[in-house]
């Protein structure tokens, strides 16, 4: 039965949107208040520039090449520079939030009733294995290259955890969780100590300590790619828990 | 240049009106990878490369895969067996 | 009309699709894509304003040195966390959605308040 006033709704739901729409564009794209629209600041006085060059010196004329060294940071992709090194603290809070997320699924779940399901068929069972093999490969390439080409923990971590759902769909008797839990709890413990010893040989949490590398080979950014390492074992292992928790038959509570 | 980003920011704002109007939970699910997916596409000619291949792992595999995941057990609590396209209701 | 007017009106129409759906939607699934769809268009409004005309990527390569112009990369970190906690809240949200099922008996959010005219009440589509 639809909602009888559901085309009401409808129309009082455009207006409020175009109410917004309209009020927000013009905002934004008034040029006689102070800012002269969006995207407008030069780009040589935003803060990333002093990303982008290496430097907080306000006169630098130097020129970040590959093959360099000695800078204060020594990672190719400056993405990761930013999300490691120069705002390391926002990328605790976000592994933070998907352990909160992960916890969550875990104990919120309910029980499954499975009815009738079908066994996996011959062509998933022969060709599962063969593609998480080029799965691995390319999640593990990807997250320990995070510091030259463009990937990092992130996407590698998430690449290598639906190869562990596709696995987990087909040969369902595969996985314990508890060793695969435990690796999740040392990456966790492996972050904060790494933060704690930028404390004690730097000068601050999560400082990279290490010499500079030389910009453009893969052992340049030891801090990096350490960081990423944990951080991609983490997700992985987070991701996959909560497809594990989604199509799982037996964990959960009894359902009210 | 211009005219091809218009045409995929037109796909992907009727996308996107599709998603709230069709009846099928299914299709809505899969419409809404494939606004993530040419939401990456525009990643990668904004020169963003490292959220393109984010927005591509995370946006369109893994979200798409968790609401198909929750719909089968939707239909399984309904005393259905899984196996019709989607969730009339 | 240049390429960033166009990524800015193509996020704020996204921006606007969700938070209508958000608004006017009864079955609690769409309500999430609905806030999916709004999530996505935050994240392509955030890198459109970092964007520059001309601009080279933010990774320094053997042809590509810091004196390139190039667009700006802290959007882009900003981003990488945005799009990973939308994917957290859609997992935890997926869950409640399983459970306000198993306890209401039906997708609608209608019937919150209103147990004792559920027997009357069919699952609605939209």
């Amino acid at each position: 039965m639809k909602n009888r006033y559901q085309s009401l709704i409808d129309i009082a739901g455009l207006i409020i949107v175009g109410i917004a729409v309209y009020l927000v564009g013009t905002a934004l794209t008034d040029t006689s208040v102070a800012g002269k629209g969006m995207n407008s600041a030069d780009f040589k006085q935003r803060v990333s520039y002093r990303y982008v060059i290496k430097s907080v010196e306000p006169s630098a004329k130097m020129e970040v090449k590959w093959g360099e060294s000695g800078y204060e940071e020594s990672s190719a992709n400056i993405v990761t520079s930013i999300v490691v090194n120069y705002r390391g603290f926002d990328t605790l809070g976000e592994v933070l939030v998907l352990f909160a997320s992960s916890a969550a699924v875990s104990l919120l779940i309910l029980k499954r009733v499975p009815k009738k399901t079908f066994p996996p068929t011959q062509i998933m069972t022969s060709s599962v294995p063969l593609v998480n093999l080029l799965v691995f490969i390319l999640g593990s390439f990807i997250i320990l290259h995070g510091h030259l080409t463009p990937g990092g923990g992130f996407p590698g971590g998430a690449i290598i955890a639906s190869g562990v759902i596709l696995m987990a769909l087909v040969f369902k008797k595969a996985f314990r969780p508890q060793m695969y839990l435990m690796l999740e709890s040392i990456a966790g413990m492996g972050i904060l100590i790494a933060g704690l010893l930028g404390l004690m040989y730097g000068e601050s949490f999560l400082k990279d300590f290490f010499p500079a590398g030389q910009i453009g080979e893969l052992f340049s950014s030891y801090f990096a790619m350490i960081l990423y390492t944990l951080i991609g074992i983490k997700v992985a292992v987070e991701i996959s828990n909560i497809g594990f928790h989604f199509i799982s038959e037996s964990k959960g509570e009894e359902a009210v | 240049m211009t005219a091809f980003i218009v045409v995929i920011g037109t796909v992907m704002c009727a996308g996107g009106i599709a998603v709230l109007f069709v009846r099928s939970l299914r299709s809505a699910a899969v419409i809404n990878g494939v606004v993530s997916l040419l939401a990456a596409l525009v990643f990668v000619m904004m020169k963003a490369y490292d959220v393109a291949i984010t927005e591509a792992a995370i946006g369109a595999f893994l979200s798409t895969a968790l609401y198909f995941f929750a719909i089968r057990r939707i239909d399984e609590a309904k005393d259905k067996k899984g196996a019709g396209d989607g969730d009339e209701e | 009309m240049n390429v960033l007017t166009v990524f800015l009106i193509t996020a704020g129409a996204l921006m606007a699709i969700g938070v209508f759906g958000i608004l006017t939607r009864s079955n609690i699934i769409k309500i999430l894509l609905s806030i999916n769809i709004l999530q996505t268009g935050v994240n392509l409004l955030l890198i459109a304003l970092g964007y520059r005309d001309g601009g080279a990527a933010p990774i320094i390569t053997s042809q590509v040195s810091s004196a390139v112009a190039m667009v700006d990369p802290l959007p882009q970190a900003l981003v990488l966390t945005s799009i990973v906690i939308a994917f957290g809240t859609t997992a935890v949200g997926l869950v409640i959605c399983l459970n306000y099922y198993m306890t209401h008996k039906s997708l609608d959010v209608h019937t919150f308040g209103n147990e004792e005219r559920e027997h009357q009440q069919k699952e609605v589509v939209d």
